[in-house]
């Protein structure tokens, strides 16, 4: 069931922001959609992300921070977070966790908190951000100078109070998700083994005793004869062979798919049997009720 | 392109050689046997091994697939 609140709300939505609204309407405005808040939340995560990526590797030369900078704003659009995380990795594992100073103490949370929040925010707003990119500059600024204006007349207080309801409501959700994130980090990250920890047991994992490695050593050369001995008598199929294993696996890859298509299929056509059955039962009464006898053929009784 | 697939293949199955071999020494070191971790460290590798075979097998089926249609196109 849908309200008429949504469908109002649909309709501005789908409807472009020049065209010429007739006054019978009384089509109501989105309040969230006038408000530039979504232009200075996207202009306050480059920010930070920008005064993310000054911090991070503080020894490399200037020019490398910038070019990687730029390389990290042209390509926000297409990658999101997933370059930003990358290279936050990257830092900290040049630094070697946890040697790094600016990762202790209140700073290092204060960087944990600001890494987790700019990469949820990447990954929850890709489509605000590639119409940041995509968009110009200059545009984006007289739409932040001339916004307030407009919206001043379309709000009331009911709307307002609905606007700020949601945007409280929507903020305690984040920062919930955002300890939720840093407190499963900070633990797994306390988990994770120190660095001479991890290089002493990876050490003791080679060097076993000299009969116990032959063995182990024999024991994976038999695995990889057997699996290239595998591979060469698995060349030596025929086309229509191939094409069966390939039809096998594309089944075996979608095949969760595959069963909610053909399980939803099967349900709407169980939906007009018994729909198409109901009224072929009333139908049939109708007639018999009248002093009919003479079963009518019904053309909606047909179901592909 | 298929060859591409099948050389990436073919590194996770050495990957996976190397990540068993590991896991194996982790069962086998008398002084500090470590069971779980081996346990863990052989699964983990039975997994990029089998992804890497089945790399290499779609690869070489969609090869032969491939080269089937361009005989039949040819003649």
């Amino acid at each position: 069931m849908i309200e008429p609140e949504n469908l109002r709300s649909a309709a501005a939505v789908a409807e472009p922001a020049n065209a010429q609204r007739p006054d019978d309407l009384n089509v109501v405005d989105r309040p969230g959609d006038n408000i530039p808040l979504t232009l200075l939340l996207q202009l306050s995560v480059f920010t930070v992300v920008g005064a993310l990526l000054l911090v991070l590797a503080p020894e490399g030369p200037w020019s490398v921070r910038l070019l990687i900078i730029a390389l990290v704003f042209m390509t926000l659009k297409r990658w999101g977070g997933v370059l930003v995380l990358i290279l936050v990795q990257g830092d900290l594992l040049l630094r070697e966790g946890r040697e790094f100073a600016g990762l202790q103490g209140v700073t290092g949370i204060l960087f944990v908190f600001v890494v987790v929040a700019v990469l949820m925010f990447v990954a929850r707003n890709r489509q605000l951000l590639q119409q940041t990119a995509s968009s110009s500059l200059f545009r984006q600024a007289k739409t932040l100078l001339n916004a307030p204006a407009a919206t001043g007349d379309n709000l009331t207080e009911a709307d307002s109070s609905a606007v700020a309801l949601r945007i409280f409501a929507s903020g305690l959700r984040a920062l919930f998700i955002l300890h939720g994130c840093v407190a499963i980090s900070a633990i797994l990250i306390a988990m994770l083994p120190d660095n001479r920890e991890l290089t002493r047991s990876l050490r003791s994992a080679v060097d076993a005793d000299p009969p116990m490695v032959v063995g182990a050593a024999i024991f994976v050369a038999i695995i990889a004869a057997w699996i290239v001995v595998s591979e060469i008598s698995w060349r030596q199929m025929t086309p229509s062979q191939a094409r069966m294993y390939q039809r096998s696996i594309f089944v075996k890859l979608h095949y969760r798919d595959l069963r909610m298509v053909v399980l939803r299929r099967l349900k709407l056509r169980r939906r007009r049997l018994a729909a198409t059955s109901s009224q072929k039962n009333n139908d049939t009464q109708t007639t018999t009720a009248g002093g009919v006898t003479a079963t009518r053929w019904n053309p909606d009784s047909k179901w592909d | 392109m298929f060859w591409l697939r099948e050389i990436f293949g073919w590194i996770l199955v050495a990957v996976a050689l190397v990540v068993l071999r590991i896991g194996i020494n982790l069962a086998l070191n008398t002084e500090d046997t470590k069971i779980v971790e081996a346990s863990m460290v052989l699964f983990a590798a039975l997994g990029i091994l089998r992804g890497g075979i089945l790399l290499i097998r779609i690869s070489t089926t969609a090869r032969i697939c491939q080269m089937d249609r361009d005989a039949d196109r040819n003649g």
